[in-house]
């Protein structure tokens, strides 16, 4: 394959005359919609009123609410300007377009026929974009950025349509990449990544390629399938299909589609488009309208790109798998979108886009996801007519401050029974639309939050923007969030348990943003379920939450009483020597009174050695720690900051009651009996007294495991005390190992003057470093497997009962439901720090039960296993 | 990095009025604060409601409450403190301007705690009802 890059066209060049264009000519409503609205530039501020920051703003809000006639006018007037003023203003313009087409992907089209048309009569501008663009995709592949890559291709498609570098060039890019398929060992990660940005790039530019160099387009095409073959099997031999399965949101028989792996999905829907000639009717293509004068211009060459070993591996080396919402009802309200259309991958990955690259303002990234129907054509999007222009029907400009004043008084909008965007009354434009945009947004956002093991961003900034979108788009979201709210809880009981729990606190922290309103009545048949049916447990935890967020009276008066049988009880302490008749109730009242008086640690110390022969002397030790910790935590109950405060004092006292195993197990009983009308208040205790050691992890997973807490298995409180025990034994490993890697490799900005006596002292350091290394990441290493090990031995009790009492399907029983579901998650969340004692793992858990090991069991170290195999398996098969 | 779209986790025009030092050191501080300066809540929010909210940005350090010169009640603001720089710019992104109890509350990068500053500094006793003037 050595063609010669690129073809330079030369033919006579026709000047392009745009006399009555200049920089007068700039377009004033434009320019003042995004003075004030959401266009800041943030980098070195050039003044207000410069030229660069001018011609900045003209270029990122060119495409904005426009017309696709408006869009085609206001390209040539920016062409204009950008010609007249490139001279002066090169690296900011390059710099600006850089900036455009990889932070505002959803115009792509629009910057690639603006430099299009730029090129014409200036060829140099030509060059140095094709260049800089050239530099960036090398940059991102570099730097690991799929994303980055992606956009940076989607920009070369656009610069092909435009016809600033050829399609023969657009295809030789796509060979460079495609060159890495033919490596020895390659990692199926790798190529996944490099196949997914290669296909979803080249939906915008196929049509040119198709005319062109179909030959050329063909042969790629085949060498990608021979990797879709090659792929299959390779995930056919290390049993991967146990990972897809393992990270659906929907789990068992009754899902209403096919959760398919995403990049097969993308395949399929590529082939559609081959089917339809390449042709996607939803794209805007300016560039058509230009083809005349376009052809007249020079055409550039393209470097070669080379792909570093280290690219690949987006979303953590995991495949994906589509997630819909809107699918298989029977409610005329709701588009089933057709997935395996192009443009449904299209506008999912704009979307996606869009969120990744703009997790950094929610307002923003709500405000472009509104007007996005802007950025395709005209008949895409159900009840958006973007061809009526904007000047007439939105000259207001939201400012800040009046958004504001308004999201106070504004109703949730949910009981809209006739959403505006399925009105088809003043759609006759769009008969023919396929998408509906506010279920596009409703289910991209829920993909994230449900997304397994974790979403790339936390769980609050989806929770966030969803209330934006909602501001954002008042009249047409709320109902159609409602809507995908009723269809979620309508299959709890289908979902994945970790995705269940993700649910209930996302939707109670929403609802804590729109007054708590909903119409809890429609769920009222739910009661009548078993009080462990997901349903049922959904609306308790979702209760118990919001009065976390609220306060209790507040929320049981916002409940109808229907529900009062799973509406939580009120929070309050149990402090069990309140009651006068307890035998040591004065003990405690003396002491808690010394306490209150913040009396010193020696002094409190005095007074156990004063009451210590009045109690039964086997239980002195363990009735000193009762009382002292009920004391303590009695007298810290006003507030978080209270019991902060009295155990601060009283820190040398709790540690030296808190010595062996037994002690702190103890400990976690008592705060657990204490706070056990406040689970808040007790996982914000068990958290503090971890950080001060008073206890540790094993305790608390101990605790946990007990018998009166198996009761306790559908409750988030239980779930979110495990988990943060965890993630804090986790992070101590990775704080250590941050710390041991800055020292073996110091920052090279920082000039090295270390004299031999500071190598020394570093040296030592490094010694101890690598102890405490060693012992965090045993006891990693002990918590969870003591973990897995109780989770087995509860479970296969269980089971046992189960055989018993010949119940056939251990599923169909709810408790086995949740707490198998929880185990599952355990496994997946913590595989990668699993798997680096897989062995001992298995010999421990699974060997000394062996036969006995119920298969259900076995199935989760086997997703572990599995997790590991796909992270590191090659593709075996010769793609050349 | 964005450099398109304006990040939420920028410090806002908000200063601690009795910062010892110069702009300078104050622009440093918050470039690596842990501490967020809370406002516009309800004078009966209470710390719980506050800890639920902020704990999704990450585990929170300490929660100090804003009280009342004179009084030594709740006065609507507080100083929420994490472990680490990068949870306070997460809740100037997800939270500044959510609600919490009904009021859409306001977050500002700090530098960071100090005695004394708990106590509301207007003549009256109490804070923050100017600074909300100003948004």
């Amino acid at each position: 394959m050595d063609h010669e890059r690129g073809s330079r066209r030369d033919s006579g060049k026709k000047r392009y005359r745009d006399d009555d264009r200049r920089s007068g000519g700039r377009d004033r409503r434009n320019r003042d919609r995004g003075r004030s609205s959401y266009i800041e530039v943030q980098e070195q501020q050039p003044a207000e009123d410069s030229p660069e920051k001018r011609l900045t703003t003209l270029l990122i809000i060119l495409g904005d609410k426009m017309t696709p006639k408006e869009i085609t006018t206001n390209i040539d007037k920016v062409a204009s300007i950008l010609k007249s003023e490139y001279s002066k203003l090169e690296t900011h313009v390059l710099k600006t377009i850089k900036n455009c087409f990889m932070e505002l992907p959803m115009k792509s089209y629009i910057y690639g026929t603006l430099i299009g048309l730029v090129n014409v009569t200036r060829s140099d501008v030509g060059v140095k974009v094709v260049k800089m663009t050239s530099q960036t995709l090398q940059q991102c592949l570099n730097e690991g950025n799929w994303r980055g890559a992606k956009l940076s291709l989607k920009f070369f498609g656009e610069l092909t349509n435009a016809n600033v570098i050829s399609p023969r060039t657009m295809l030789d890019v796509y060979d460079d990449l495609l060159t890495a398929l033919d490596e020895q060992n390659l990692k199926m990660s790798r190529a996944d990544t490099i196949v997914y940005i290669v296909l979803a790039s080249l939906p915008y530019v196929a049509t040119r390629l198709r005319e062109r160099c179909p030959d050329v387009l063909e042969s790629m095409l085949a060498k990608i399938e021979r990797y879709f073959y090659a792929r299959e099997r390779t995930i056919l031999d290390i049993d991967g299909s146990v990972v897809r399965k393992s990270i659906q949101p929907y789990v068992g028989p009754n899902v209403p589609y096919e959760q398919q792996d995403m990049l097969e999905l993308l395949w399929t829907q590529i082939q559609n488009l081959k089917s339809n000639d390449w042709v996607c009717p939803n794209l805007l293509k300016p560039w058509s309208e230009y083809d005349g004068v376009l052809i007249t211009a020079d055409q550039h060459e393209v470097e070669k790109f080379v792909v570093p070993q280290e690219f690949g591996g987006m979303n953590n080396s995991l495949p994906t798998t589509s997630f819909r919402i809107f699918v298989g009802l029977d409610d005329e309200s709701i588009k089933e979108h057709d997935v395996s259309d192009i443009s449904y991958f299209i506008i999912n990955d704009v979307v996606d886009d869009i969120l990744d690259i703009m997790e950094v303002n929610r307002k923003d990234c709500a405000k472009y996801l509104k007007d996005l129907p802007y950025c395709f054509a005209p008949d895409t999007f159900i009840g958006k007519d973007t061809t009526v222009s904007a000047a007439k029907t939105d000259v207001k400009v939201e400012s800040e401050t009046k958004m504001e004043t308004e999201e106070d008084s504004f109703p949730n909008n949910w009981t809209n029974d006739n959403p505006p965007s399925v009105d088809t009354t003043n759609t006759n434009q769009n008969i023919t639309a396929n998408f509906q945009l506010e279920q596009i947004i409703v289910e991209s956002t829920f993909k994230n939050i449900f997304q397994l093991p974790q979403p790339k961003y936390k769980y609050i900034f989806y929770h966030s923007l969803l209330t934006e979108v909602c501001k954002m788009m008042h009249e047409t979201f709320p109902p159609v969030l409602g809507k995908a709210i009723g269809i979620l809880f309508d299959r709890v009981d289908i979902m994945d348990v970790e995705c269940c729990y993700r649910f209930w606190n996302w939707f109670s922290h929403h609802l804590s943003n729109f007054s708590f309103i909903w119409n809890w009545k429609d769920w009222e048949s739910s009661l009548q379920f078993d009080p462990l049916h997901p349903k049922v447990c959904f609306l308790r935890e979702t209760f118990q939450k919001m009065v976390r967020y609220s306060y209790y009276e507040r929320i049981k008066s916002t409940i109808p009483d229907e529900f009062s049988s799973i509406f939580p009880i009120e929070p309050s302490t149990s402090f069990k020597y309140e009651d006068s008749t307890h035998p040591l109730h004065d003990l405690a009242e003396t002491l808690l009174g010394k306490i209150r008086k913040r009396a010193s640690n020696e002094d409190v110390q005095a007074y156990f050695k004063e009451i210590v022969t009045a109690l039964p002397p086997k239980e002195q030790d363990q009735t000193i720690r009762d009382i002292f910790v009920q004391c303590v935590l009695m007298q810290g109950c006003k507030s978080f900051s209270h019991v902060l405060n009295v155990i601060e004092r009283y820190l040398p006292i709790l540690q030296s009651l808190n010595e062996s195993p037994e002690d702190k197990l103890h400990t976690v009983k008592i705060v657990a009996e204490f706070w056990k009308r406040n689970t808040q208040f007790l996982g914000i205790l068990l958290d503090k007294l971890l950080n001060y050691r008073v206890i540790d992890a094993s305790s608390i997973i101990t605790w946990l495991f007990t018998k009166e807490m198996e009761t306790e298995v559908s409750k988030s409180y239980m779930w979110e005390i495990m988990k943060n025990t965890i993630n804090k034994v986790i992070s101590r490993v990775k704080q250590v190992q941050y710390k041991l890697d800055t020292l073996i490799n110091p920052r090279t900005d920082i000039i090295d003057i270390t004299s031999d006596v500071d190598k020394k002292v570093n040296s030592e350091e490094l010694r101890s470093l690598e102890n405490t290394l060693s012992n965090v990441t045993r006891e990693q290493k002990e918590v969870l497997l003591a973990l897995v090990n109780l989770f087995v031995g509860m479970l296969d009790e269980r089971l046992k009962e189960y055989i018993e009492q010949d119940i056939q399907d251990p599923m169909s029983q709810y408790w086995f439901w949740w707490a198998y579901g929880f185990f599952k998650e355990i496994g997946r969340c913590y595989q990668p720090q699993m798997s680096t004692f897989m062995v001992t793992l298995e010999t421990v858990i699974i060997d000394p039960l062996d036969t006995k090991t119920n298969p259900i069991i076995a199935n989760v170290i086997e997703m572990i296993k599995a997790f590991g195999r796909m992270k590191e398996a090659s593709v075996v098969e010769d793609l050349s | 990095m964005t450099n398109i779209v304006q990040p939420l986790c920028v410090p806002s025009s908000y200063k601690d009025q009795q910062y010892q030092g110069l702009s300078t050191d104050f622009a440093k501080d918050l470039s690596n604060s842990m501490t967020l300066y809370v406002r516009n809540f309800s004078f009966y929010t209470t710390e719980e409601q506050i800890y639920e909210l902020f704990s999704k940005a990450e585990e929170i350090k300490r929660i100090i409450m804003g009280l009342d010169k004179f009084q030594k009640t709740p006065c609507r603001f507080c100083f929420v403190e994490y472990y680490h720089h990068q949870n306070a710019l997460d809740c100037m992104k997800y939270i500044n301007s959510t609600k919490l109890d009904k009021r859409i509350i306001r977050t500002d990068l700090d530098p960071g705690y100090r005695d004394s500053r708990q106590f509301g500094r207007e003549r009256s006793g109490g804070q923050g009802q100017v600074h909300d003037e100003y948004r």
